[in-house]
């Protein structure tokens, strides 16, 4: 199968990869995807083909969204043919029990009738580098450490550790994802923390705009806000068509070989 | 026709809030012997999906329940577009009789539900178009409802696919005949923002026109529709003011069924919905959570 092959490919990659992944500017970082394949497209419009733009992907790739399996096949395909030019970091939903509540699993089972693309995809996630540091000097993580406290005491927390973790390890900024924002980019905390936010229209329904964060060095950085892709350039959630989507996923897989595996 | 929308699409948003209700019953937000004979079962939702189903499901009833307790349960009930509503059935296990129960929708899905004019003892159902207001009256005589009698009128999202006119009418014609009545809105509110044009925009483009949007502007909007129809007093409080006002004990059991860290998801949809509740009656202004 395919979809096997690919995530032993990029299994082995990751193998290889340490916890704390060095990576260099020019650099494009970008937050949550949630299974939002036509909006994915829409970031890679807006920052730039791999490999001609390096990226790195701080987690949450499934869930919600009615895509997550293309969403993490067109990103595994990427790392599988450029490994150096995407980096693929561990979100809170890249997990086995997160997935089963949230649709992943369900999506895996709608499309290919068994569990077993689900398994295949949770062992490439236990495999999904933590974080990744850009020239020694911004930190980029998916960011569950910094949410609100239910308390609401935790702003306080967060931005104490955030000055002294970043002292500490000599670090800029950290870049982290994990929460909604509606404007798509949020410094907090005297702008060492920043929350870049990828999926626009989260959930197709809360209406917010969604950025990346391109990296030119670490004291040179703009951010790059997009737009859902409208109604008409989607295709239609598979709950609507599902044998479509499973000839679709069958038979594209030479299309998605040569498309994104291309020889040199 | 009133609207730009087709009146499939607004029967088709039954099928989606019964799944919704049948996904959060299977995961046991509130218990519902019924809903799975209406509803096939179907992919689970998300977290603040099902934790707004349970809110809205669980202050309707709890108004329902007060209602009966009122009245002594010498009242009767109209459930207006109830669609796979299962509330008859559901009050009935609990024992809670009272002296009419009539479900109105359109004919059309009466038909699919492969029953019309359905007569037992209390309980009817009737397909009518609650735009042709000769139409409901027609149909509610046809039904035996007593218009002295404590009436509760239920309507769940159903308002709004209606023009303000033709709402307006219906709501002045309940107020007029039903000198004992009292209201149950659940609906959309605070539509003016960018998730209301998200919502409106989704709705659209599957056929179903919210033609009666302006009245879900604000909870006050809600309130004065109420008002300007001829109630004597009217409530509006949004999800987040009701979940406020849910046994603690319940919101206690329910948090821990599903974990939602996403907070903001949760209340960026309780702060679009409400529950209005009116009365022709100044009895039943108590009728509160």
């Amino acid at each position: 199968m395919f979809l096997q092959k690919l995530c032993e490919t990029v299994c082995e990659l990751l193998l290889e990869e340490g916890n704390i992944q060095p990576v260099s500017c020019p650099v494009t970082v970008c937050g949550d995807i949630h299974g939002q394949f036509y909006d994915l497209e829409e970031l890679f419009r807006t920052g730039g083909q791999v490999p001609d733009t390096n990226y790195i992907f701080m987690g949450d790739f499934v869930d919600r969204g009615y895509y997550s399996l293309e969403t993490l096949t067109r990103l595994l395909s990427l790392k599988a043919k450029w490994p150096h030019k995407i980096t693929l970091l561990r979100g809170n939903h890249e997990s086995r029990q997160i997935t089963q509540v949230y649709g992943f699993y369900d999506e895996c089972q709608n499309k290919y009738g068994n569990v077993n693309a689900w398994k295949y995809c949770c062992k490439v996630f236990d495999l999904l580098t933590i974080a990744a540091i850009i020239d020694d000097e911004v930190l980029c993580v998916h960011g569950d450490s910094w949410s609100m406290s239910p308390r609401g005491a935790g702003w306080l927390f967060g931005a104490r550790v955030t000055h002294q973790f970043t002292e500490t390890n000599n670090l800029k900024l950290i870049c982290r994802a994990h929460q909604l924002v509606n404007e798509g980019i949020k410094y907090m905390f005297d702008g060492k923390l920043v929350t870049v936010w990828s999926a626009p229209n989260y959930c197709y329904r809360a209406g917010n705009v969604a950025s990346i964060l391109s990296f030119t060095s670490t004291n040179e950085k703009h951010a790059k806000l997009f737009d859902a892709v409208p109604e008409d350039k989607r295709g239609k959630p598979l709950h609507l068509n599902v044998q479509v989507t499973r000839v679709f996923l069958d038979n594209s897989r030479d299309s998605l070989l040569s498309r994104y595996l291309s020889k040199a | 026709m009133d609207s730009v929308g087709s009146d499939e699409a607004v029967i088709a948003t039954n099928d989606d809030a019964s799944s919704c209700k049948r996904c959060a019953v299977a995961l046991g937000y509130w218990r519902d012997r019924y809903i799975s004979y209406f509803v096939r079962s179907t992919d689970r939702k998300a977290p603040e999906i099902n934790r707004g189903y349970f809110a809205r499901s669980v202050a309707i009833k709890m108004l329902v329940d007060k209602f009966i307790e009122v009245t002594n349960g010498n009242c009767q009930i109209v459930n207006i577009g109830a669609g796979f509503d299962t509330l008859y059935w559901r009050l009935v296990d609990e024992g809670k009789s009272v002296k009419g129960f009539v479900e109105l929708d359109f004919p059309d899905y009466d038909v699919k539900l492969n029953r019309n004019n359905l007569h037992a003892h209390t309980y009817k159902l009737t397909g009518v178009d609650l735009r042709n207001i000769t139409d409901v009256e027609a149909k509610v005589k046809e039904s035996d409802l007593e218009y002295s009698l404590p009436t509760l009128f239920l309507a769940e999202c159903v308002l709004v696919y209606m023009t303000i006119q033709k709402s307006s009418q219906l709501m002045k014609w309940i107020a007029e005949k039903f000198k004992s009545a009292f209201f149950i809105n659940y609906e959309m509110v605070n539509l003016g923002d960018r998730f209301g044009e998200v919502m409106l925009s989704n709705l659209r483009s599957r056929g179903c026109d919210l033609a009666g949007a302006e009245a879900c502007q604000s909870t006050e909007t809600q309130r004065k529709r109420f008002l300007d129809a001829g109630w004597a007093g009217a409530d509006s409080y949004d999800m987040i003011g009701i979940w406020a006002r849910l046994p603690p004990e319940e919101i206690a059991r329910v948090t821990q069924i599903e974990l939602l860290d996403e907070q903001e998801l949760l209340h960026q949809l309780f702060s679009h919905y409400a529950i209005t509740t009116a009365w022709t009656d100044h009895r039943w202004s108590d009728v509160q959570l």
